[in-house]
């Protein structure tokens, strides 16, 4: 497999306050990598960095082969890197509004013939396609959010907890999304608290106190006793 | 650009219709007036409409052209149109000077904007300046007056600064706009530049008050500095652009017919009770359409321009 995305020793945080140390991580093409960690682990503050949104302190980010850390966010995500915060959508603009902003550098009949496809996967939206997004339910905003994570064709897709504010029954409804949209092809980075996630990951990284401690397959972590009952209260084997 | 027959005939009427006005109505200075205050809301709907910054100093853009284009006639002896230009380009440099306000928000934005405005003003009226700006004592145009020719060169503004809100509300820039506005954070994440959008916007916006101010002053011919730096302009702007609608093209349009008609038909029938009259309005109206009229169009189901 080849390497996408290639993090070594990155450190950083919000002005003093220092929230990362010594990150390394890698995620390969069409992989599927999720990162776990307890609340204020870090997991949202090493996504902003990645994507730019706070600057790393030290460290490199390597993406296909080339270094981004000094890219403005919005270069970054001309590249090829797209990115799903927590809240995900636009929520004074309307849900097609919000479509044609995930496509923002994509020509124009390109984004329309990928709208017009994603209306057919997700109905639901094209039935709400002029409504606010804001007026959507929890789990109709993820969904926006979702596939708008991939107008712009993203070789990498960057989640910063797709499960929150979701029942568990929505939650399931997410990862089976997800499980769909990654037979294209794309490789993602999905950060959680919520293991039912690790079904379609192909890796784990769990990140506490600001620093990996655990890295491997899906079947590392779980005969990793010491993790487990650490963080996640699963049962080992 | 202009899909819909709607914005082409938005962008060509209203011109038109102000430069034929005076035959049937023969105040000509009110409804210069009128098309001065149309530019300045719909150049405020630029910026806060698209973008959310409320400028409340938006008058230092006007006041900077009407002095830009005052020097240019006084100092150069360059033909009014040209000074026009020069003056739109003057408070445009001044944009740009006061970028880094952009890096404020909400009502720290709004203060800032307006002692910057201030303080525009008392350099310009310093008496120190005498020999350049004239100081206090205001400029005299009377080598280029021409009421006739100005009103219709701001005629033609009036249809300028609608053309660009309409592209603004039709554009991808516009939409990208939009979503500065609702959450920069996200825009970013868009692959949204969003420095550079709101550094457009705020150009935009001050070019066209400073071209309107330009050629307010070439209308009126003899002003103080005091007129040209009225706060009240900024705030009369605001105000008809609030009232209408903001981030639409009709809002201010509605705005400014609808209040400066109001305020110029009460100014005259009851002048003693203008102003009372004039404040319950605006309060009643702010408190039961806070979105302007247009959001009566809309609650209509109509899709408002």
């Amino acid at each position: 497999m080849q390497g996408l995305l290639e993090v070594t020793g990155l450190a950083g945080g919000y002005g003093p306050l220092q929230v990362l140390w010594d990150i390394d991580l890698n995620v390969n093409e069409s992989e599927t990598v999720v990162l776990l960690g307890p609340n204020g682990a870090g997991k949202t503050t090493l996504l902003k960095a990645l994507v730019g949104l706070t600057p790393p302190r030290t460290g490199g980010i390597l993406f296909q082969g080339r270094p981004i850390e000094k890219l403005r966010t919005d270069q970054k995500i001309c590249l090829g890197i797209s990115f799903m915060t927590e809240m995900g959508v636009f929520t004074n603009l309307t849900v097609e509004e919000n479509l044609r902003l995930g496509g923002y550098h994509q020509p124009r009949d390109q984004v329309n013939n990928r709208i017009g496809e994603f209306y057919t996967l997700f109905p639901d939206l094209h039935g709400h396609r002029h409504h606010l997004a804001g007026a959507l339910s929890g789990g109709q905003r993820k969904m926006l959010g979702l596939v708008k994570a991939f107008m712009s064709q993203p070789r990498l897709v960057i989640m910063d907890e797709p499960s929150s504010g979701l029942s568990p029954r929505f939650v399931g409804e997410v990862v089976k999304m997800l499980s769909r949209l990654r037979t294209e092809g794309v490789s993602f980075l999905i950060a959680e608290q919520n293991v039912k996630f690790l079904e379609i990951a192909d890796r784990v990284y769990v990140l506490d106190g600001g620093r990996i401690n655990f890295s491997g397959t899906v079947e590392e972590l779980k005969s990793n006793q010491a993790i487990n009952e650490a963080y996640f209260g699963l049962k080992g084997h | 650009m202009f899909r819909k027959p709607l914005d082409l005939g938005l962008v060509v009427l209203i011109p038109v219709l102000f430069a034929l006005a005076p035959l049937a109505y023969n105040n000509q200075l009110l409804l210069f007036n009128a098309m001065v205050f149309l530019a300045l809301a719909q150049g405020i709907n630029i910026i806060y409409g698209f973008t959310g910054y409320l400028p409340f100093g938006y008058v230092g853009f006007f006041g900077a052209g009407a002095y830009g284009a005052s020097l240019t006639v006084m100092f150069l002896h360059l033909p009014a149109p040209v000074a026009v230009l020069l003056g739109g380009l003057t408070a445009l440099a001044l944009g740009l000077v006061l970028s880094p306000l952009l890096r404020l928000s909400g009502v720290y934005f709004a203060i800032a904007s307006l002692a910057a405005s201030e303080a525009v003003y008392y350099v310009i009226a310093n008496p120190g300046l005498v020999n350049i700006t004239k100081g206090p004592y205001g400029v005299s145009l009377d080598r280029v007056y021409s009421p006739e020719f100005s009103y219709l060169v701001m005629a033609v503004i009036v249809g300028l600064v609608t053309a660009v809100v309409v592209y603004l509300k039709r554009s991808h820039l516009g939409l990208s706009l939009k979503a500065v506005r609702d959450d920069p954070l996200s825009s970013e994440t868009a692959g949204i530049d969003v420095k550079r959008q709101r550094m457009l916007a705020w150009s935009w916006s001050a070019l066209f008050a400073g071209l309107t101010g330009a050629v307010f002053a070439w209308q009126i011919s003899v002003f103080y500095p005091g007129t040209v730096f009225d706060p009240s302009i900024s705030i009369f702007a605001i105000v008809f652009t609030l009232f209408g609608g903001a981030g639409t093209v009709l809002g201010p349009i509605l705005g400014t017919v609808v209040l400066y008609g109001v305020y110029n038909l009460i100014g005259i029938t009851e002048p003693q009770y203008f102003q009372l009259i004039y404040g319950v309005l605006i309060m009643v109206l702010v408190l039961f359409l806070p979105e302007g009229i247009v959001s009566l169009l809309k609650r209509g189901g109509a899709n408002v321009l």
